[in-house]
């Protein structure tokens, strides 16, 4: 129960983040704290490897976010 | 326990939405990385390799996003408004309903066949962030 409502906080926040942000940066942060709820859920069940694939997927989306932010405000649009 | 750290989640990410700083919302993000991988020890001891884990990550990505959120620094300033669409994700609530998967003996060591499989992914990841901010 209290798992379930952790991950909910982590998915809902997120969400709300993106929601009421007023920068590119924002909505970064707040699609971090959602891939923060898809690495609690590896971690609800109990296996290592699938926590290990969720964090490199939540590095390499970061990665990839973080180049289209730069590639935006070298075109001017942030 | 895990009710103290999801008040803790709670408040870091209403202090992420409240503040009007990019570089103070980044750093809340960290301290967000370091509870959730406090909450994964909690949840299980034997993953608390984990720990190390998702603490690394989140201290990079945020570092990587304080760093970009200076270089952009253009203060508009703006207040931030509540705006009712925000409360939307709150229809993700219904899932505490959903039944456990109940304590299962935790599985505390790394499939090696995922590790080419992780290189490979942030190699194509780090030449598309190439290709996409340097032409």
């Amino acid at each position: 129960m209290t798992e379930l409502f952790f991950l909910v906080v982590l998915l809902a926040g997120g969400m709300a983040v993106v929601a009421v942000a007023n920068s590119l940066v924002r909505v970064i942060i707040g699609a971090e704290v959602a891939i923060m709820a898809g690495i609690w859920g590896a971690a609800l069940s109990g296996d290592l490897s699938l926590v290990a694939v969720a964090a490199v997927v939540g590095v390499a989306e970061t990665v990839l976010m973080v180049a289209a932010l730069y590639r935006l405000a070298k075109e001017g649009y942030v | 326990m895990l009710w103290l750290v999801s008040a803790i989640a709670l408040l870091l990410i209403l202090a992420m939405a409240k503040t009007k700083d990019n570089i103070l919302a980044a750093v809340s993000l960290t301290f967000l990385g370091v509870t959730v991988a406090g909450a994964v020890w909690l949840l299980n001891p034997a993953l608390s390799a984990a720990f190390i884990l998702i603490m690394l990550v989140y201290v990079v990505a945020a570092l990587t996003l304080v760093i970009v959120a200076a270089a952009s620094l253009s203060e508009e300033n703006r207040a931030v408004e509540m705006r009712p669409v925000a409360l939307a994700s709150l229809a993700a609530l219904p899932l505490v309903l959903m039944p456990g998967a109940g304590q299962r003996a935790a599985a505390a060591s790394v499939d090696p066949l995922i590790v080419p499989l992780a290189a490979v992914l942030l190699l194509f990841s780090f030449v598309a962030a190439v290709r996409l901010s340097h032409d």
